[in-house]
Protein backbone atom coordinates (compact mmCIF):
# COMPACT_ATOMS: atom_id res chain seq x y z
CA UNK A 1 0.00 0.00 0.00
CA UNK A 2 1.92 3.21 -0.83
CA UNK A 3 1.40 6.00 1.23
CA UNK A 4 -0.48 8.27 -0.74
CA UNK A 5 -2.98 5.26 -0.83
CA UNK A 6 -2.96 5.05 3.10
CA UNK A 7 -3.21 8.78 3.62
CA UNK A 8 -5.59 9.14 1.25
CA UNK A 9 -8.01 6.48 3.15
CA UNK A 10 -7.02 7.69 6.64
CA UNK A 11 -8.61 11.06 5.72
CA UNK A 12 -11.90 8.93 4.34
CA UNK A 13 -12.18 7.38 7.42
CA UNK A 14 -12.10 10.89 9.12
CA UNK A 15 -14.75 12.15 7.08
CA UNK A 16 -16.98 9.34 8.45
CA UNK A 17 -15.94 10.33 11.91
CA UNK A 18 -13.89 7.58 12.39
CA UNK A 19 -11.36 8.17 15.21
CA UNK A 20 -7.38 8.78 13.60
CA UNK A 21 -4.61 9.34 16.28
CA UNK A 22 -1.10 8.95 16.78
CA UNK A 23 0.98 8.66 13.99
CA UNK A 24 -0.77 7.82 10.36
CA UNK A 25 2.30 6.28 8.88
CA UNK A 26 2.11 3.64 11.66
CA UNK A 27 -0.86 1.69 9.69
CA UNK A 28 -3.55 2.28 12.20
CA UNK A 29 -5.99 2.68 8.78
CA UNK A 30 -7.69 -0.38 7.79
CA UNK A 31 -7.55 -1.74 11.39
CA UNK A 32 -4.28 -3.07 10.62
CA UNK A 33 -1.73 -2.74 13.78
CA UNK A 34 2.25 -2.96 13.30
CA UNK A 35 5.38 -3.66 15.11
CA UNK A 36 8.90 -1.49 14.36
CA UNK A 37 11.88 -2.91 14.99
CA UNK A 38 15.03 -0.71 15.46
CA UNK A 39 18.66 -1.81 14.65
CA UNK A 40 21.87 -1.10 15.79
CA UNK A 41 22.79 -0.13 12.19
CA UNK A 42 21.17 0.24 8.60
CA UNK A 43 23.47 -2.65 7.57
CA UNK A 44 21.64 -5.24 10.17
CA UNK A 45 18.39 -3.10 9.06
CA UNK A 46 19.15 -4.07 5.70
CA UNK A 47 19.92 -7.86 6.56
CA UNK A 48 16.86 -7.93 8.73
CA UNK A 49 14.54 -6.90 5.61
CA UNK A 50 16.08 -9.08 3.07
CA UNK A 51 15.84 -11.82 5.58
CA UNK A 52 12.26 -11.44 6.44
CA UNK A 53 11.26 -10.64 3.14
CA UNK A 54 13.17 -13.45 1.75
CA UNK A 55 11.29 -15.62 4.09
CA UNK A 56 7.80 -14.59 3.17
CA UNK A 57 6.84 -11.66 5.70
CA UNK A 58 6.07 -8.27 4.74
CA UNK A 59 7.88 -5.90 6.16
CA UNK A 60 9.21 -1.82 4.93
CA UNK A 61 12.31 -0.31 5.52
CA UNK A 62 12.31 2.80 6.66
CA UNK A 63 13.92 5.90 8.84
CA UNK A 64 13.18 5.95 12.46
CA UNK A 65 11.25 8.67 14.04
CA UNK A 66 13.65 10.71 15.72
CA UNK A 67 11.78 10.19 19.51
CA UNK A 68 12.68 6.47 18.50
CA UNK A 69 16.46 6.58 18.13
CA UNK A 70 17.82 8.06 20.97
CA UNK A 71 21.00 8.19 19.37
CA UNK A 72 20.06 10.19 16.58
CA UNK A 73 19.18 8.84 13.24
CA UNK A 74 18.55 5.02 12.39
CA UNK A 75 16.50 2.70 10.67
CA UNK A 76 13.19 0.68 11.22
CA UNK A 77 11.43 -2.42 9.73
CA UNK A 78 7.67 -2.03 10.45
CA UNK A 79 6.15 -5.45 10.77
CA UNK A 80 2.21 -6.77 10.98
CA UNK A 81 1.41 -7.33 14.23
CA UNK A 82 0.85 -10.88 13.81
CA UNK A 83 4.24 -11.63 12.21
CA UNK A 84 6.15 -10.03 15.23
CA UNK A 85 7.01 -13.46 17.40
CA UNK A 86 8.02 -15.70 14.07
CA UNK A 87 9.66 -12.27 12.49
CA UNK A 88 11.99 -11.65 15.55
CA UNK A 89 12.52 -15.52 15.93
CA UNK A 90 14.27 -15.45 12.86
CA UNK A 91 16.04 -12.44 13.06
CA UNK A 92 17.73 -13.86 16.08
CA UNK A 93 18.58 -17.13 14.68
CA UNK A 94 19.68 -15.67 11.86
CA UNK A 95 22.21 -13.53 14.09
CA UNK A 96 20.83 -10.25 13.42
CA UNK A 97 20.91 -7.98 16.55
CA UNK A 98 18.20 -6.01 16.97
CA UNK A 99 17.87 -2.93 19.57
CA UNK A 100 14.58 -2.07 19.93
CA UNK A 101 10.55 -3.30 19.66
CA UNK A 102 7.84 -0.38 19.45
CA UNK A 103 4.14 -1.73 19.66
CA UNK A 104 1.40 0.48 17.90
CA UNK A 105 -0.83 0.71 21.02
CA UNK A 106 -4.65 0.82 20.29
CA UNK A 107 -4.65 5.06 20.13
CA UNK A 108 -2.22 5.02 17.37
CA UNK A 109 0.65 5.71 19.35
CA UNK A 110 3.83 3.70 19.45
CA UNK A 111 5.60 2.15 22.71
CA UNK A 112 8.25 0.30 23.94
CA UNK A 113 7.64 -3.76 24.13
CA UNK A 114 10.07 -6.00 25.90
CA UNK A 115 12.07 -7.92 23.41
CA UNK B 1 45.95 -1.16 -27.51
CA UNK B 2 47.11 -4.41 -26.15
CA UNK B 3 46.60 -3.98 -22.64
CA UNK B 4 49.06 -5.68 -20.36
CA UNK B 5 48.70 -4.47 -17.16
CA UNK B 6 46.05 -5.81 -15.19
CA UNK B 7 48.27 -5.68 -11.97
CA UNK B 8 47.69 -2.09 -12.20
CA UNK B 9 43.91 -2.31 -13.19
CA UNK B 10 41.76 -3.97 -15.52
CA UNK B 11 41.16 -1.52 -18.06
CA UNK B 12 38.14 -3.56 -19.59
CA UNK B 13 35.48 -4.85 -17.58
CA UNK B 14 32.53 -6.47 -18.43
CA UNK B 15 29.12 -4.22 -20.35
CA UNK B 16 27.22 -4.48 -17.30
CA UNK B 17 29.55 -2.53 -14.99
CA UNK B 18 29.55 0.67 -17.19
CA UNK B 19 25.83 0.32 -16.58
CA UNK B 20 25.39 0.00 -13.42
CA UNK B 21 27.32 2.80 -13.05
CA UNK B 22 25.31 5.10 -15.10
CA UNK B 23 22.30 3.65 -13.52
CA UNK B 24 23.31 4.37 -10.35
CA UNK B 25 24.31 7.80 -11.09
CA UNK B 26 21.23 8.67 -12.72
CA UNK B 27 19.20 6.58 -9.66
CA UNK B 28 20.74 6.80 -6.19
CA UNK B 29 21.31 9.88 -3.53
CA UNK B 30 23.13 9.53 -0.51
CA UNK B 31 22.52 5.88 1.18
CA UNK B 32 21.65 6.41 4.77
CA UNK B 33 20.85 9.59 5.21
CA UNK B 34 17.63 9.85 3.73
CA UNK B 35 13.67 7.93 3.41
CA UNK B 36 12.91 8.79 0.45
CA UNK B 37 13.07 6.87 -2.96
CA UNK B 38 16.71 7.66 -4.29
CA UNK B 39 17.90 7.13 -0.54
CA UNK B 40 16.65 3.79 -0.34
CA UNK B 41 18.00 2.92 -3.77
CA UNK B 42 20.89 4.14 -3.05
CA UNK B 43 20.92 1.99 0.25
CA UNK B 44 20.07 -1.33 -1.55
CA UNK B 45 23.06 -0.87 -4.02
CA UNK B 46 25.31 -0.54 -1.44
CA UNK B 47 24.02 -3.57 0.48
CA UNK B 48 23.77 -5.73 -2.77
CA UNK B 49 27.69 -4.93 -3.16
CA UNK B 50 27.92 -6.22 0.51
CA UNK B 51 25.96 -9.32 0.14
CA UNK B 52 27.50 -9.83 -3.28
CA UNK B 53 30.55 -9.97 -1.50
CA UNK B 54 29.59 -11.76 1.43
CA UNK B 55 28.83 -14.31 -1.46
CA UNK B 56 31.79 -14.15 -3.05
CA UNK B 57 34.47 -14.68 0.00
CA UNK B 58 32.18 -16.74 2.50
CA UNK B 59 31.77 -13.46 5.12
CA UNK B 60 28.44 -12.02 6.21
CA UNK B 61 27.59 -8.64 5.22
CA UNK B 62 28.41 -6.47 8.16
CA UNK B 63 31.89 -7.71 7.55
CA UNK B 64 32.15 -6.51 4.69
CA UNK B 65 33.38 -2.13 4.66
CA UNK B 66 33.76 -0.72 1.48
CA UNK B 67 37.10 1.31 0.89
CA UNK B 68 38.11 3.77 -1.32
CA UNK B 69 41.58 1.13 -2.48
CA UNK B 70 43.01 -1.96 -1.51
CA UNK B 71 45.63 0.71 0.06
CA UNK B 72 42.67 2.39 2.21
CA UNK B 73 42.07 -0.69 3.80
CA UNK B 74 45.25 -2.06 4.33
CA UNK B 75 45.92 1.18 6.25
CA UNK B 76 42.61 0.32 8.28
CA UNK B 77 43.57 -2.68 8.87
CA UNK B 78 47.47 -2.07 9.89
CA UNK B 79 46.60 0.51 12.33
CA UNK B 80 43.84 -1.87 13.96
CA UNK B 81 46.70 -4.38 14.26
CA UNK B 82 49.97 -2.55 15.01
CA UNK B 83 51.01 -0.44 17.60
CA UNK B 84 53.65 2.09 16.81
CA UNK B 85 57.21 -0.10 17.36
CA UNK B 86 55.05 -3.52 17.20
CA UNK B 87 56.96 -6.41 15.64
CA UNK B 88 54.69 -7.41 12.63
CA UNK B 89 56.05 -10.24 10.22
CA UNK B 90 55.69 -9.71 6.52
CA UNK B 91 56.95 -11.87 3.32
CA UNK B 92 59.21 -11.17 1.22
CA UNK B 93 57.23 -9.63 -1.79
CA UNK B 94 55.66 -7.03 -0.06
CA UNK B 95 54.06 -4.00 -1.87
CA UNK B 96 54.22 -0.25 -0.17
CA UNK B 97 51.04 -0.23 0.65
CA UNK B 98 51.79 -2.47 3.34
CA UNK B 99 54.98 -1.15 3.79
CA UNK B 100 54.75 2.34 4.41
CA UNK B 101 51.82 2.41 6.57
CA UNK B 102 54.19 -0.26 9.04
CA UNK B 103 57.23 2.32 8.62
CA UNK B 104 55.11 4.99 9.17
CA UNK B 105 54.05 3.32 12.82
CA UNK B 106 57.87 2.56 13.59
CA UNK B 107 57.09 -1.14 13.35
CA UNK B 108 59.84 -3.67 13.82
CA UNK B 109 59.81 -5.27 10.60
CA UNK B 110 60.53 -8.82 9.99
CA UNK B 111 60.91 -10.24 6.34
CA UNK B 112 60.35 -13.70 6.13
CA UNK B 113 60.85 -15.64 2.71
CA UNK B 114 63.33 -14.06 0.13
CA UNK B 115 63.27 -16.58 -2.55
CA UNK B 116 60.77 -16.30 -5.77
CA UNK B 117 57.92 -18.63 -5.98
CA UNK B 118 59.57 -21.38 -2.97
CA UNK B 119 57.13 -22.79 -0.74
CA UNK B 120 59.38 -24.19 1.89
CA UNK B 121 61.72 -21.15 2.25
CA UNK B 122 58.31 -18.85 2.78
CA UNK B 123 56.82 -20.99 4.92
CA UNK B 124 60.43 -21.75 7.21
CA UNK B 125 61.07 -18.34 6.80
CA UNK B 126 57.87 -17.15 8.69
CA UNK B 127 57.58 -19.93 11.08
CA UNK B 128 60.95 -18.99 12.58
CA UNK B 129 59.89 -15.22 12.14
CA UNK B 130 56.75 -15.37 13.94
CA UNK B 131 57.74 -16.39 17.46
CA UNK B 132 56.91 -13.56 19.13
CA UNK B 133 55.71 -11.16 16.25
CA UNK B 134 52.81 -9.36 17.42
CA UNK B 135 50.92 -9.33 14.22
CA UNK B 136 51.53 -10.57 10.44
CA UNK B 137 50.96 -8.62 7.07
CA UNK B 138 51.63 -11.34 3.72
CA UNK B 139 50.06 -10.55 0.55
CA UNK B 140 48.67 -13.45 -1.85
CA UNK B 141 50.16 -12.99 -4.82
CA UNK B 142 53.45 -10.51 -5.77
CA UNK B 143 52.38 -7.70 -8.51
CA UNK B 144 55.82 -7.97 -9.54
CA UNK B 145 56.62 -11.39 -10.01
CA UNK B 146 53.23 -12.77 -9.87
CA UNK B 147 54.38 -15.37 -7.44
CA UNK B 148 51.48 -17.09 -4.95
CA UNK B 149 52.17 -17.46 -1.88
CA UNK B 150 50.46 -20.39 0.62
CA UNK B 151 48.76 -18.58 2.17
CA UNK B 152 46.23 -21.26 3.72
CA UNK B 153 49.22 -22.43 4.97
CA UNK B 154 50.97 -18.90 6.62
CA UNK B 155 46.98 -18.20 7.50
CA UNK B 156 47.63 -21.78 9.92
CA UNK B 157 51.03 -20.84 10.77
CA UNK B 158 49.56 -17.72 12.32
CA UNK B 159 45.75 -19.13 13.92
CA UNK B 160 48.40 -21.93 15.55
CA UNK B 161 50.50 -19.00 17.23
CA UNK B 162 47.56 -16.74 18.18
CA UNK B 163 49.19 -13.79 15.65
CA UNK B 164 46.80 -11.89 14.42
CA UNK B 165 47.19 -11.26 10.43
CA UNK B 166 46.32 -9.37 7.22
CA UNK B 167 46.06 -10.53 3.90
CA UNK B 168 46.60 -8.61 1.41
CA UNK B 169 44.72 -9.98 -1.52
CA UNK B 170 45.14 -6.95 -4.41
CA UNK B 171 46.42 -9.29 -6.81
CA UNK B 172 44.18 -12.48 -6.20
CA UNK B 173 40.89 -11.32 -5.45
CA UNK B 174 39.07 -12.49 -8.43
CA UNK B 175 41.25 -14.91 -10.30
CA UNK B 176 42.31 -17.07 -6.93
CA UNK B 177 40.09 -18.48 -3.95
CA UNK B 178 39.30 -16.03 -0.93
CA UNK B 179 38.05 -18.20 1.62
CA UNK B 180 37.55 -15.65 4.27
CA UNK B 181 35.86 -17.86 6.84
CA UNK B 182 38.67 -20.66 6.26
CA UNK B 183 41.62 -18.00 6.17
CA UNK B 184 40.49 -17.20 9.82
CA UNK B 185 42.04 -13.81 9.40
CA UNK B 186 41.46 -10.74 11.13
CA UNK B 187 41.36 -8.47 7.26
CA UNK B 188 41.56 -9.11 4.16
CA UNK B 189 42.08 -5.94 1.97
CA UNK B 190 41.31 -5.71 -1.96
CA UNK B 191 40.58 -3.32 -4.57
CA UNK B 192 37.10 -3.09 -6.51
CA UNK B 193 39.38 -2.22 -9.44
CA UNK B 194 41.37 -5.14 -10.47
CA UNK B 195 40.19 -8.57 -10.53
CA UNK B 196 37.00 -7.81 -9.17
CA UNK B 197 36.27 -5.97 -12.65
CA UNK B 198 34.96 -2.65 -10.66
CA UNK B 199 35.85 1.26 -10.73
CA UNK B 200 38.74 2.92 -9.52
CA UNK B 201 38.30 4.35 -6.22
CA UNK B 202 36.49 1.38 -4.91
CA UNK B 203 37.38 -1.60 -2.42
CA UNK B 204 36.56 -4.17 -0.06
CA UNK B 205 37.84 -4.66 3.44
CA UNK B 206 36.75 -7.95 4.79
CA UNK B 207 36.76 -7.35 8.68
CA UNK B 208 37.10 -10.46 11.43
CA UNK B 209 36.87 -8.11 14.01
CA UNK B 210 36.16 -4.31 14.74
CA UNK B 211 38.89 -2.70 13.71
CA UNK B 212 40.03 1.00 14.82
CA UNK B 213 38.09 3.63 12.47
CA UNK B 214 41.00 5.25 10.56
CA UNK B 215 38.37 8.18 9.21
CA UNK B 216 35.71 10.33 11.30
CA UNK B 217 32.75 11.72 10.37
CA UNK B 218 29.29 11.50 9.23
CA UNK B 219 27.89 7.82 9.29
CA UNK B 220 24.18 8.33 8.85
CA UNK B 221 23.46 6.55 12.05
CA UNK B 222 23.48 7.20 16.07
CA UNK B 223 24.04 10.71 14.95
CA UNK B 224 23.88 12.15 18.60
CA UNK B 225 27.22 9.86 19.29
CA UNK B 226 30.85 11.68 19.09
CA UNK B 227 32.18 8.10 18.52
CA UNK B 228 32.14 6.37 15.50
CA UNK B 229 29.63 3.40 15.84
CA UNK B 230 30.68 0.38 18.00
CA UNK B 231 28.81 -1.71 14.37
CA UNK B 232 30.49 -2.90 11.28
CA UNK B 233 30.94 -1.59 8.82
CA UNK B 234 29.63 1.85 9.59
CA UNK B 235 32.36 1.87 11.84
CA UNK B 236 34.96 1.97 8.96
CA UNK B 237 32.95 3.74 6.63
CA UNK B 238 32.88 7.67 7.75
CA UNK B 239 31.70 10.08 4.98
CA UNK B 240 29.31 9.57 2.00
CA UNK B 241 30.06 6.00 -0.54
CA UNK B 242 30.35 5.55 -3.63
CA UNK B 243 27.39 4.17 -4.36
CA UNK B 244 28.05 4.65 -8.91
CA UNK B 245 31.49 2.66 -8.07
CA UNK B 246 30.04 0.31 -5.42
CA UNK B 247 27.25 -0.66 -7.98
CA UNK B 248 29.78 -1.16 -10.76
CA UNK B 249 31.90 -3.23 -8.55
CA UNK B 250 28.38 -5.62 -7.60
CA UNK B 251 28.28 -6.68 -11.40
CA UNK B 252 32.05 -7.25 -11.28
CA UNK B 253 31.47 -9.03 -8.38
CA UNK B 254 28.23 -11.13 -9.85
CA UNK B 255 29.97 -11.64 -13.12
CA UNK B 256 32.97 -13.58 -11.21
CA UNK B 257 30.01 -15.86 -9.49
CA UNK B 258 28.78 -16.52 -12.54
CA UNK B 259 32.39 -17.45 -15.22
CA UNK B 260 34.00 -18.61 -11.87
CA UNK B 261 37.29 -17.19 -10.64
CA UNK B 262 38.80 -20.99 -11.30
CA UNK B 263 37.73 -20.64 -14.64
CA UNK B 264 39.97 -17.27 -15.05
CA UNK B 265 42.80 -18.73 -13.50
CA UNK B 266 42.82 -21.80 -16.36
CA UNK B 267 42.53 -19.64 -19.00
CA UNK B 268 45.12 -17.27 -17.81
CA UNK B 269 47.85 -19.62 -16.79
CA UNK B 270 47.73 -21.30 -20.18
CA UNK B 271 48.60 -17.61 -22.06
CA UNK B 272 51.01 -17.40 -18.90
CA UNK B 273 53.13 -20.39 -20.04
CA UNK B 274 52.45 -19.37 -23.45
CA UNK B 275 53.89 -15.87 -22.64
CA UNK B 276 56.94 -17.05 -20.32
CA UNK B 277 57.66 -19.64 -23.40
CA UNK B 278 58.19 -17.09 -26.13
CA UNK B 279 59.98 -14.34 -23.83
CA UNK B 280 62.87 -17.31 -22.89
CA UNK B 281 62.85 -18.06 -26.41
CA UNK B 282 63.70 -14.61 -27.38
CA UNK B 283 66.74 -14.66 -24.66
CA UNK B 284 65.19 -11.96 -22.25
CA UNK B 285 66.07 -13.27 -17.78
CA UNK B 286 62.39 -14.26 -17.53
CA UNK B 287 61.49 -14.27 -13.76
CA UNK B 288 58.96 -17.74 -13.95
CA UNK B 289 58.10 -20.36 -11.37
CA UNK B 290 55.97 -22.83 -9.96
CA UNK B 291 53.10 -20.82 -7.57
CA UNK B 292 53.19 -18.26 -10.12
CA UNK B 293 49.71 -16.46 -11.19
CA UNK B 294 49.12 -14.15 -14.56
CA UNK B 295 52.08 -11.94 -13.84
CA UNK B 296 55.72 -12.18 -15.30
CA UNK B 297 58.45 -9.76 -15.07
CA UNK B 298 61.52 -10.09 -17.28
CA UNK B 299 64.79 -8.08 -18.11
CA UNK B 300 65.98 -7.02 -21.36
CA UNK B 301 69.24 -6.23 -22.35
CA UNK B 302 68.39 -2.08 -22.03
CA UNK B 303 66.62 0.12 -19.40
CA UNK B 304 63.10 -1.89 -18.42
CA UNK B 305 61.72 1.60 -18.89
CA UNK B 306 62.98 2.53 -22.19
CA UNK B 307 61.67 -1.40 -23.25
CA UNK B 308 58.37 -0.87 -21.81
CA UNK B 309 58.05 2.82 -23.84
CA UNK B 310 59.29 1.13 -26.78
CA UNK B 311 56.34 -1.35 -26.58
CA UNK B 312 53.98 1.12 -25.94
CA UNK B 313 55.12 2.61 -28.99
CA UNK B 314 54.36 -0.57 -30.98
CA UNK B 315 50.40 -0.57 -28.82
CA UNK B 316 51.82 -2.66 -25.78
CA UNK B 317 50.44 -1.25 -22.81
CA UNK B 318 53.00 -3.23 -19.88
CA UNK B 319 54.26 -1.36 -16.82
CA UNK B 320 58.11 -1.09 -15.67
CA UNK B 321 59.95 -0.12 -12.84
CA UNK B 322 60.03 -0.59 -9.47
CA UNK B 323 56.34 -1.42 -9.24
CA UNK B 324 55.39 -0.01 -6.04
CA UNK B 325 57.10 -2.66 -4.36
CA UNK B 326 60.95 -2.36 -3.89
CA UNK B 327 61.03 -5.12 -1.08
CA UNK B 328 59.94 -7.70 -3.51
CA UNK B 329 62.64 -6.48 -5.92
CA UNK B 330 65.09 -6.44 -3.32
CA UNK B 331 64.32 -9.91 -2.66
CA UNK B 332 64.89 -10.97 -6.34
CA UNK B 333 67.91 -8.94 -6.75
CA UNK B 334 66.44 -6.45 -9.02
CA UNK B 335 66.13 -3.15 -7.13
CA UNK B 336 68.96 -1.63 -9.71
CA UNK B 337 67.30 -2.45 -12.81
CA UNK B 338 63.71 -2.69 -11.69
CA UNK B 339 61.76 -4.88 -14.42
CA UNK B 340 59.20 -4.87 -17.29
CA UNK B 341 56.27 -6.73 -16.05
CA UNK B 342 53.31 -8.42 -18.18
CA UNK B 343 50.34 -9.01 -16.52
CA UNK B 344 47.29 -10.78 -17.87
CA UNK B 345 43.24 -10.47 -16.88
CA UNK B 346 39.89 -11.89 -17.50
CA UNK B 347 39.83 -11.34 -21.31
CA UNK B 348 43.54 -11.49 -22.86
CA UNK B 349 43.69 -13.48 -25.91
CA UNK B 350 46.11 -15.65 -27.00
CA UNK B 351 45.94 -13.31 -30.40
CA UNK B 352 47.29 -10.45 -27.77
CA UNK B 353 49.85 -12.39 -26.41
CA UNK B 354 51.33 -13.19 -29.92
CA UNK B 355 51.66 -9.85 -30.64
CA UNK B 356 53.06 -8.70 -27.60
CA UNK B 357 55.84 -11.53 -28.66
CA UNK B 358 56.31 -10.36 -32.33
CA UNK B 359 56.88 -6.42 -29.83
CA UNK B 360 59.03 -7.79 -27.80
CA UNK B 361 60.86 -9.83 -30.42
CA UNK B 362 62.50 -5.90 -31.13
CA UNK B 363 64.08 -5.68 -27.57
CA UNK B 364 67.39 -6.29 -27.04
CA UNK B 365 68.16 -9.80 -25.35
CA UNK B 366 70.19 -10.50 -22.44
CA UNK B 367 72.86 -13.04 -23.86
Amino acid sequence: MTARVRYALAAALRLHGSRQTGIDWAGEVMGMRYYFITFRSVTYAQQGERLLKGSGFRCVLQRTPRWMEEQGCGYALRVRAAEIEPATALLAQRQIPIRRVYLQSKDGLLEEVAT
Amino acid sequence: MIYLDYGATSFHKPPAVYRAAEKAMRTCANPGRGGYGAAMEAARTVFDCRTAAAELFSCRPEQVVLTTSCTHGLNIAIRSLVRPGGRVVVSGFEHNAVTRPLHALGADIRVAGRRLFDWDDTLEAFDRALKGADAAVFTHVSNVFGYILPVGELAALCRQRSVPFILDAAQSAGTLPVDFSALGADFVAMPGHKGLLGLPGTGILLCGQRGEPLLYGGTGTQSIRQEMPEELPERLEAGTLNVPGYAALTQGLKYLKRVGTDAIFRQEQQLLQHCVRGLVQQGFRVFAGAHQAATVSFLTGQDCEEAAERLASRGIAVRAGLHCAPLAHESAGTLETGTVRVSLGFDTTSGQIDAFLRASAKLPSIR
